[in-house]
């Protein structure tokens, strides 16, 4: 059996004040592959996803 | 050359998938596949994607809800609707290329597919941010498409979020 998938992350110290500046204004730290990516995810049509 | 998303196929993980055809750098993430993918799915514990190219599997990703939790800052001057210390997530839990098709471009397509999944489920359930453990070697991977890394080290990952709901229309 592979490592079991574990939830949730916590953040403290500096990794909670990164999240906390980061989330006011997330764009400021996006990258342009980040926003590109985001950008074509939203014109994806949804049933590419098949069953 | 990359491969364009258009030729690629996606489908979700059945229980007669045939998954002998996958094989990546990482054994860790080749036993998750072939040993765990499976019981995860029937339990619905997380749900695995499957990418299909020239009828190979050419790469995986699994998904499931999560969320973030960050201790009271002082400084904290969040407006009133943002005093949750805890954000819906959604967390790739796993995914991977098959060295066969390494360097082209499975893998941004298949990160494209979880933003669009994940801004899917947000209009059914509320969640803004995508989490991931990565192993070292795709941290790189990931910052790249601006995800954050987190300083505390864990195991043998390194934790990443993003924000995916940033609206650059």
């Amino acid at each position: 059996m592979a490592k079991p998938i574990e939830l949730g992350l916590e953040l403290k110290g500096q990794d909670a004040k990164n999240f906390h500046k980061y989330i006011q204004n997330p764009s400021i730290y996006d990258t342009p592959d980040g926003k590109r990516i985001l950008r074509e995810a939203v014109a994806l049509d949804s049933s590419i996803i098949r069953r | 050359m990359k491969i364009p998303i258009k030729d690629l196929a996606f489908f979700v993980l059945q229980q007669n998938s045939d998954l002998t055809s996958f094989t990546c750098i990482e054994p860790e993430l080749n036993n998750f596949l072939k040993e765990d993918s499976k019981i995860y799915q029937k339990t619905h514990m997380a749900i695995t994607y499957l990418v299909h190219y020239e009828g190979n599997v050419a790469g995986y990703f699994t998904l499931v809800n999560d969320n973030i939790f960050y201790e009271h800052l002082e400084e904290d001057d969040r407006p009133s609707f943002f005093i949750h210390k805890r954000y819906p997530a959604i967390k790739i839990a796993r995914l991977a290329t098959s060295q066969k098709y390494e360097r082209r471009g499975i893998g941004e397509n298949m990160l494209k597919v979880v933003i669009k999944l994940a801004l899917n489920i947000s209009e059914i359930s509320g969640c803004r941010i995508l989490t991931v453990d990565a192993k070292p070697k795709a941290v790189g991977f990931y910052i790249k498409y601006g995800f954050r890394k987190v300083l505390r080290k864990s195991d043998d990952t390194i934790p990443l979020y993003r924000d995916f709901h940033t609206d650059y229309q």
